[in-house]
């Protein structure tokens, strides 16, 4: 089911002018932000339980397509988050609305990208091509306006060590890539 | 010294995208790890576009493709091996696995920098002609893999009858290390009578569009006429040379045979980064 509609982003959007135009961020943002947020977080758990009951009883593509909604939804969950801290940060340090801007420019992307997951989960047609080529697209305008969280931030977000992470990748290189060829 | 240009199947360029941190040569060569290879491989080209702004590398459009599956892929057999029975570790697994494929795509979009995107398409009519002789090789390969064994039988055993027979009193023991040894320069061919070791659609059809990629380079730059290497770099034994720990020897019959027929080197990562520690690479544009 689909919720949110892009006259989010119309609200939004006219809270950011509003800062940019007072060159002074208020706290109204935070209320559509927040709102915004526990939309993607219900989209996350939906995407989480579909996954973990289909998980290895489909085939192999469908696996594969629920994880990628899932890494999807993922990322799109933890660029929010770091657009709330981002915020939250600039107004403690009472900083320029650089901030606004960078979001105003941002927030269109986000919406839609939620829109297109939406849309994704409900189809049936292949799509891993679309989602890996979407989701680089999203995270490439994310770096861009620093909204994309780092390795370290990701890690410490959903409560990851890095000494867990490195033996992940160092147990990933015990595959052999050749069965995948 | 010729010039160069390489390009590199799917998995060379997934495993030079899997590192948390980097390792100096010596180790690289002491583990012998194809991914390191790979990645020392790819560090070392980027540095080279960073200061002379060349891209050495071309990626056909195929191997492009092959990636979008093949990263996920791999992700869930990690899944599917560790977690799948833990409900709480699952949820985890889940986040750390989707923070690998973040980092590995971040790695991936930096390394296919150094690439130039190919243009041979498998439907364009110049590649699917090269294909048709791709196709032929290896189908001549299958044959001569199908009785290779008792043919290999045969040649040792006139060849011992004939010459050395009167030298050696045991001439069973001789008869199968010579026979060993044989199989092991076929071993190229005689695997791909093998099942699970058949030569796919696609990758003959990666290879047709680096043959197709190689003869465009010459077209666009006239001085690489007759001075080009081309490397394909590969870990399939049905492109690059098969080594044996026994004899010491390796076995070469249809990476020469695609050197001779098309002029593409096909090397292992361990060689390519033996080309490059051993400044063998002309590195001018």
């Amino acid at each position: 089911m689909i919720r949110i509609s892009e006259s989010y982003i119309e609200i939004i959007n006219s809270f950011l002018d509003d800062y940019i135009e007072r060159r002074e961020l208020g706290d109204e943002i935070y209320t559509p932000l927040n709102t915004l947020l526990n939309e993607i977080q219900d989209f996350f758990s939906e995407v989480y339980l579909d996954f973990n009951n289909s998980f290895l009883k489909k085939s192999e593509n469908e696996d594969i397509t629920n994880f990628l909604i899932y890494h999807s939804a993922r990322n799109l969950k933890l660029t929010t988050i770091k657009v709330i801290d981002s915020f939250r940060l600039a107004k403690v340090r009472a900083l320029n609305p650089k901030v606004a801007r960078q979001l105003k420019s941002f927030i269109e992307p986000l919406i839609k990208f939620l829109i297109f997951l939406k849309l994704m989960k409900q189809e049936s047609f292949p799509k891993i091509d679309m989602l890996s080529e979407e989701l680089e697209k999203f995270r490439s305008i994310a770096k861009e306006k620093d909204f994309l969280c780092n390795l370290d931030e990701e890690l410490k977000y959903d409560k990851i060590t890095h000494k867990e992470f490195r033996n992940l990748m160092n147990s990933i290189r015990e595959i052999n890539l050749a069965e995948f060829h | 010294m010729k010039y160069f240009r390489f390009s590199c199947d799917t998995n060379i360029l997934i495993s030079s995208a899997f590192y948390y941190r980097f390792k100096t040569l010596p180790e690289i060569f002491r583990e012998g790890v194809v991914y390191d290879f790979s990645i020392f491989t790819m560090r070392y080209f980027e540095r080279i576009l960073g200061k002379k702004g060349i891209k050495f590398g071309i990626l056909p459009p195929s191997t492009l493709k092959e990636l979008n599956l093949i990263k996920p892929k791999i992700i869930l057999k990690k899944l599917e091996e560790r977690f799948s029975n833990d409900q709480v570790k699952f949820r985890k697994a889940l986040n750390e696995l989707s923070s690998l494929l973040n980092r590995v795509n971040d790695n991936l979009k930096r390394v296919l920098k150094i690439f130039n995107k190919g243009k041979a398409y498998i439907n364009d009519n110049r590649v699917r002609k090269i294909y048709k002789k791709v196709d032929n090789m290896y189908k001549n390969f299958i044959t001569q893999s199908i009785n290779m064994k008792e043919e290999i039988k045969k040649k040792v055993e006139d060849h011992i009858n004939n010459f050395y027979a009167r030298y050696f009193q045991n001439m069973e023991a001789y008869q199968e290390i010579e026979e060993a040894k044989e199989t092991a320069l076929q071993t190229q061919i005689i695997r791909l009578s093998k099942k699970n070791k058949t030569v796919k659609e696609n990758d003959k059809e990666i290879l047709s569009e680096i043959i197709y990629e190689r003869k465009r380079c010459i077209q666009e730059n006239t001085h690489f006429r007759n001075n080009l290497n081309f490397y394909f770099i590969t870990e399939d034994t049905h492109f690059s040379r098969k080594y044996n720990k026994r004899f010491k020897i390796f076995s070469t019959p249809i990476t020469t045979k695609i050197k001779e027929l098309f002029d593409i080197d096909s090397v292992r990562a361990k060689q390519f980064t033996e080309l490059i520690f051993n400044k063998k690479l002309n590195l001018e544009r």
